[in-house]
């Protein structure tokens, strides 16, 4: 099963089924329609032994699609600019925390959990969206088809347990919700915030693309001091 | 890619009659996409084309507003457009979140442990950034109140 339709049907069938359960759900973000739309698509080419190199270069279509979303972004960032500029500072403070928490966290749990060092430098950027985080870990000594598989189950948390989280933390400016959400689990995350609303999905593509460039900025040089001043070889 | 002379004609005469500017709005989209892939590569840094786009998509809004002395006006191709994206935005993550099935291997031995430490971290942060922007910026609205009180009195 090879061609351009074929992984479009398959891509976008499952994407509206999975929309449809979601929606039915009471936009339940358990049921995450990305979630649920990419374990229909795996499970077919499981089933039909479809090489995933084969189903996507039919689907790539839809994949380029997400650089002209990203870059779409610019258009409700700069309607909210008056309010993201008027929290600038807040917002910066937060940037950092942020981006710091998702790669120590991440890291020092995985080293208590016992994982070797080669997953832990995987790990390391994997709240950076998926082209940032694998360019990263390739950088610093990681396992890039790894980082991509953490980048997404990252996305995915943060999209579906998110909302949970923010909730019980008392979470309740919608500016708030969508940018922490955007720092922790890029743009599945923020996907999931434009559902909860247009200023939250903003906030949180705001949090995607500021935290995919200081990830790429810090991770890096850290990684390469830790490792230098703890006699690894790299 | 190249977009040969015919095709272009067809794209321009395609714009000419572009009345909701959609058209428009996706060539300027991908234009910037493109613009900003190139200067990504010549710029050596690791931060991917399409935040180079986004940041030039933002900078043409700029420069409209200055040259049209409008304020955060946003023509409405471009506002359809980019909401037509948006809606949908998590279509877009799934031929890549599909090679997960390429990756089950190193899944199967450290997963467990991986898999429970991304889960936690991911949550810690969201929770914990998200009280961060909220108390900062109720401590942050409370200074502009007190500041506002006082100059009253």
């Amino acid at each position: 099963v090879n061609g351009t339709a074929s992984s479009l049907v398959l891509t976008l069938g499952a994407y509206v089924v999975a929309h449809s359960l979601w929606s039915r759900s009471g936009r339940n973000p358990l049921l995450n329609p990305t979630m649920l739309a990419i374990a229909g698509v795996a499970a077919a080419l499981l089933a039909f032994r479809i090489p995933h190199a084969d189903y996507f270069t039919g689907a790539r279509l839809v994949h380029d699609l997400l650089g002209t979303a990203v870059v779409a972004l610019a258009v409700p960032l700069y309607r909210s600019a008056s309010l993201l500029r008027a929290r600038a500072t807040v917002l910066a403070a937060a940037l950092v925390a942020g981006s710091v928490m998702a790669a120590a966290l991440g890291v020092v749990l995985a080293g208590v959990l016992g994982s070797t060092e080669s997953a832990l430098l995987s790990i390391a950027p994997r709240s950076a969206t998926a082209a940032v985080s694998m360019e990263i870990s390739a950088r610093i000594g990681g396992l890039p088809a790894l980082t991509a598989l953490l980048t997404i189950a990252t996305g995915i948390t943060g999209a579906m347990l998110g909302s949970f989280v923010l909730d019980a933390a008392g979470v309740r400016d919608p500016l708030a919700r969508g940018f922490a959400i955007g720092i922790a689990s890029h743009g599945i995350g923020t996907a999931r915030a434009f559902q909860e609303s247009e200023v939250a999905g903003t906030a949180a593509g705001l949090g995607m693309a500021l935290n995919a460039m200081l990830t790429a900025l810090w991770v890096p040089p850290l990684v390469k001091w830790l490792l230098g001043s703890g006699g690894v070889a790299p | 890619m190249s977009l040969h002379a015919p095709a272009a004609r067809d794209v321009a005469s395609a714009c000419h009659s572009d009345r909701g500017g959609l058209l428009t709005a996706f060539l300027l989209f991908l234009a910037l996409q493109l613009a900003g892939g190139a200067l990504a590569e010549t710029s050596g840094l690791p931060v991917p084309g399409m935040i180079f786009g986004l940041a030039l998509l933002f900078v043409i809004l700029v420069l409209r507003d200055a040259w049209l002395g409008t304020h955060r006006a946003v023509p409405s191709g471009l506002d359809v457009a980019a909401k037509g994206l948006h809606d949908h935005l998590g279509l877009l993550f799934v031929p890549a979140g599909a090679g997960i099935i390429n990756h089950l291997g190193p899944l199967a031995t450290e997963g467990p442990a991986l898999l429970s430490a991304v889960v936690v971290s991911t949550l810690l942060t969201v929770g914990l950034t998200g009280r961060i922007v909220a108390s900062l910026q109720r401590r942050s609205a409370a200074r502009h109140a007190d500041i506002a009180a006082s100059g009253r009195l």
